[in-house]
């Protein structure tokens, strides 16, 4: 297991956002974690990469504990988060967003080629380079967000929402780019609201409702499921 | 006429060269750590003393008493962030209520170590450059001048083009976004408090021999810095110094044309249209909350 | 048996604190003597602040005076000595702090008389006046009114006595013929402004622009300077800056090359005003107050005693600190305790009309006249003559008195027109 969430609970002031979960990611598979609005989806993706601080529990990264450390800390394992959002910088070009994703590396030369790599993969970053982000679309600055965070080079990739607000096309190109850096040996934790596409990219899936995980699978059995049909799928 | 423009112009930019050093010392604290100094102007007055007592009262080497000043003030605002702001950094009201007790302390600890008289400081240089035959640049106004485009341009490419400036920036913008590229607020924090905290000290310092060195000389600096930086743009480094630079010639102008009092008016006025017809600021933005 | 053993201890002791006090108030005013034969003098001015510089230097010049006075036996109300003891306190020129100051210094303190700056502060304290009948003095005739008759201008007669400067400027040097002016803009900046005109207008030297009122928190006069010289005067005045302006606005003038001439009221720290621009620049600059080791103070016009010596003992005790107030609280407190020891008696009102008895009083530069109905609306200020002094070679002189009233006999309608031009007449102030 890359991952391990065991038993986690969070809580925000008195609110008890998410009262027992636990989570495994296995190395270079897809999970996605679906279910309603409120249900703790972004609380346990944040509680992964340190922005909430988790009340019990543990997380483990590659065998280490990495519960109770700060966001910019857990990072540097090598987990990268894409936010809720997007949460790119607004202020500052494209280039620069991409350049700060590699805030950590010191390896400038393999910096410099995966920069290149990300141009290659979206195309439409490359002639936006020196362009504010903030002028760009939405699909535009997902894309964005999600080559910042592959800056990284990280092990894990924790995606939050990607689909949200964006254009049916605009999406189907961001599944397709999901599938690709998976094949290419980057894990993903992928949160969506959009159960249907989760369901169809992932390997194994958690359905959170109130704090707890309701239901887990393989992603196709929970895809087939009667529950799952009706609540997500709205079949 | 125009020996009159010409040297009137020429202490406009003396004047807008102080100011813009305080004026991105205070934004650059608004912009990273979401909170308003009302200590800066003692900052400054802290930067002016330190030439006092190393240069006027040690005999120090002047530059080496201003270098000495602006890393002192630097570290005098490490020690803010540290007690101040990071332990209320959710709540930023209570770090401008923290840092309005910390300019009193300063003002206090300014009164007991020296005194409420204005300091004489022996005069750097005497030096004039005469340009044409009326007007005139003291050299020790230069110095002040040359400093600001040298540090202002510093900044600029420390934020351009280094990893810690895109630091500072991203977390200006979008902290928990920062946080998850592996940037500590923490240091970031730290960073741009010592080098907003420095570059009023250094202004201070740098002005020091010019001005009436008293501990309440802080006051209008900080009042001249808040003008500044609503009309510029709250969260804007570049609206602080095109602010800088127009609020520093409408007042200078206006104090050798009409007089003092009218220029402050102006400037408050300038101010006021601002907020009325464009409150982010000129070049300001929502983005900062 | 026990009582007369405790008579003994008890002479015995107040004789032991009596000669050592006596010893130690040659250099403590007031000590510890037995507390009822002392006299409390307020002193109620700014000591700290932007003002202090006509406050506490006039301090310190009243505890030389004390002492001396004290050595010599005190004041000597019919045929009780006293000794003289200061109470001073910092309104820090703020016209509320003065009001607190007034009343602490007369109900907690018991004066029998407070002398102040005045200025900006006298209306904080006039109602406090009003309502105890307490004497005053201040140095700033403008204060004067009808309303206060306890309130006195005994020595410095500003800002009338600096006609004096310029009727000494236009004779000596006829050849200077414009002028330009500044000051801050208060109370203390603006009766001196009429005056100046006033007194530029009498000598015929023309103005060239309105006098430039600047905000009393500046800090870079570069525009101000730069605005006094555009017309190319050939006299600068200074008006009644304060010392805080007065070294910037010279060192400006000297850094934008002005030559000509400089008039102010004062000059306090000339030596600093010199290292920060040059002996020669400074030379010829003319403002209103001497050094007191100045040969022509020992003339017998003065009515000052011994201010060489004076000017020594300050001097010893707060090197470079001798200004234009050093020695002006120290003259009014010559003429109070002429005046209650003429009355024999400390009481305000006693003191005010023994004072005034006569119409006349004995001025620290000579013989004068209480004057001023026209001007203040009551006949409070004792004026007579006034030296000019100017810096030559690096050093104060004193080129002359001249009479103000005098001058006012030849030109006291242009002094009016002026005053009223600034609402500066008493008539006129709330």
């Amino acid at each position: 297991m890359l991952l391990e969430m065991k038993n986690i609970a969070v809580n925000y002031g008195k609110i008890n956002a998410i009262r027992n979960i636990s989570i495994a990611v296995p190395e270079g598979k897809i999970v996605t974690i679906i279910g309603g609005n409120g249900a703790g989806k972004t609380t346990t993706l944040r509680a992964m990469s340190g922005m909430l601080p988790i009340t019990t529990g543990e997380i483990t990264f590659d065998g280490k504990r990495i519960d109770g450390q700060p966001a910019n800390k857990v990072v540097a394992h090598g987990i990268a988060h894409v936010p809720e959002g997007r949460r790119i910088f607004p202020g500052m070009t494209v280039e620069e967003n991409l350049r700060t994703g590699a805030f950590l590396r010191r390896d400038k030369d393999a910096v410099e080629n995966d920069l290149e790599d990300v141009f290659r993969r979206f195309p439409r970053l490359r002639e936006r380079r020196t362009q504010r982000a903030q002028t760009m679309s939405g699909g535009e600055q997902q894309m964005l967000a999600i080559g910042r965070a592959l800056m990284s080079k990280p092990r894990l990739l924790l995606m939050d929402e990607p689909s949200m607000g964006l254009a049916p096309v605009i999406v189907e190109e961001i599944a397709q780019i999901i599938e690709e850096i998976n094949a290419n040996g980057l894990s993903v934790v992928l949160v969506e609201q959009n159960a249907e596409l989760a369901l169809e990219l992932a390997d194994y899936a958690y359905v959170l409702e109130t704090g707890n995980a309701a239901l887990e699978g393989p992603a196709h059995e929970l895809h087939d499921n009667e529950h799952v049909r009706a609540a997500y799928l709205g079949v | 006429m125009l020996d009159l423009l010409a040297q009137t112009g020429l202490n406009a930019v003396y004047a807008a060269s102080y100011i813009s050093l305080v004026a991105v010392g205070l934004v650059l604290i608004f912009g990273v750590m979401g909170v308003v100094n009302f200590a800066h102007g003692e900052l400054f007055m802290v930067g002016a003393y330190a030439v006092v007592a190393l240069y006027a009262d040690l005999q120090v080497p002047f530059f080496v008493a201003v270098a000495a000043g602006l890393i002192f003030v630097g570290c005098l605002g490490l020690v803010m962030e540290r007690a101040l702001f990071r332990p209320l950094r959710d709540n930023p009201l209570g770090g401008l209520v923290a840092s309005i007790g910390f300019l009193m302390i300063l003002q206090s600890l300014a009164v007991l170590g020296f005194g409420v008289r204005m300091e004489h400081i022996p005069p750097v240089t005497q030096e004039v450059l005469s340009l044409g035959d009326k007007v005139r640049l003291p050299v020790a106004r230069l110095y002040v001048i040359v400093a600001a485009i040298v540090l202002l341009s510093s900044l600029w490419y420390f934020l351009k083009r280094t990893r810690f400036g895109w630091a500072l920036r991203a977390s200006a913008q979008d902290p928990e976004a920062a946080m998850l590229q592996g940037i500590s607020i923490n240091q970031t924090a730290r960073i741009a408090m010592f080098i907003g905290a420095g570059l009023a000290g250094v202004a201070g310092a740098l002005t020091a021999p010019l001005v009436s060195v008293n501990p309440h000389m802080g006051h209008s600096v900080i009042v001249t810095a808040f003008i500044v930086i609503i009309v510029g743009g709250v969260g804007s480094l570049e609206g602080a110094i095109v602010a800088s630079v127009a609020y520093a010639f409408v007042h200078t102008f206006v104090t050798t044309f009409y007089d003092g009092v009218l220029a402050d008016i102006v400037g408050l006025s300038l101010m006021l249209i601002v907020l009325i017809v464009k409150p982010t600021g000129l070049f300001g933005s929502a983005d900062r909350a | 048996m026990i009582s007369n053993l405790v008579k003994a201890g008890l002479t015995r002791r107040t004789f032991l604190q009596s000669s050592a006090v006596t010893a130690i108030s040659a250099g403590l005013p007031g000590a510890a003597f037995a507390a009822d034969k002392t006299i409390k003098i307020g002193f109620l001015a700014p000591l700290t602040g932007a003002v202090a510089a006509w406050g506490k230097p006039g301090l310190d010049g009243c505890q030389i005076w004390a002492e001396r006075v004290n050595a010599a036996g005190g004041i000597k109300l019919g045929d009780d000595s006293y000794t003289v003891e200061l109470v001073s306190y910092d309104n820090e020129y703020d016209p509320a702090k003065a009001r607190t100051g007034a009343t602490k210094l007369i109900r907690e303190d018991g004066v029998s008389f407070i002398m102040m700056l005045g200025g900006d502060t006298w209306p904080g304290v006039q109602p406090v006046a009003d309502r105890t009948g307490m004497l005053f003095s201040t140095l700033l005739p403008s204060d004067l009114s009808p309303d206060t008759a306890t309130l006195f201008a005994p020595t410095e007669v500003h800002p009338i006595y600096l006609v004096t400067g310029v009727e000494w400027l236009a004779e000596n040097r006829p050849e200077l013929k414009t002028a330009v002016m500044c000051a801050q803009d208060d109370a203390l900046g603006l009766p001196s402004v009429a005056t100046y005109l006033a007194a530029f207008e009498a000598a015929g030297i023309e103005m060239l622009d309105e006098p430039l009122l600047f905000d009393p928190a500046t800090t870079d006069f570069a525009p101000v300077v730069t605005r006094l010289l555009s017309k190319n005067p050939d006299i600068v005045c200074l008006d009644t800056c304060y010392s805080d302006y007065v070294h910037p606005i010279a060192e400006q003038l000297f850094q934008q090359g002005f030559t000509g001439q400089i008039i102010s009221a004062t000059a306090d720290f000339y030596d600093q005003m010199i290292a920060k621009t040059s002996k020669e620049f400074m030379e010829g600059f003319i403002f209103q107050f001497p050094d007191f080791d100045d040969p022509a103070l020992n003339g017998d016009n003065i009515n000052f005693e011994d201010p060489n010596g004076f000017y020594a003992t300050y001097n010893e005790r707060h090197p470079g600190q001798w200004g234009a107030v050093s020695w002006e609280y120290a003259s009014i407190m010559d003429l109070w305790k002429a005046a209650a020891e003429k009355a024999g008696s400390a009481a305000p009102d006693a003191v005010a009309a023994a004072m005034k008895e006569g119409g006349t009083g004995n001025h620290a530069f000579g013989d004068a006249k209480w004057w001023g109905t026209e001007l203040f609306g009551i006949d409070n200020a004792l004026v007579g003559d006034w030296p000019v002094v100017v810096i030559q070679d690096g050093k104060a002189v004193i080129k002359g008195f001249r009479s103000i009233p005098d001058w006012y006999d030849k030109h006291g309608d242009l002094l009016v027109k002026h005053m009223q031009a600034y609402d500066q007449m008493w008539d006129q102030r709330s």
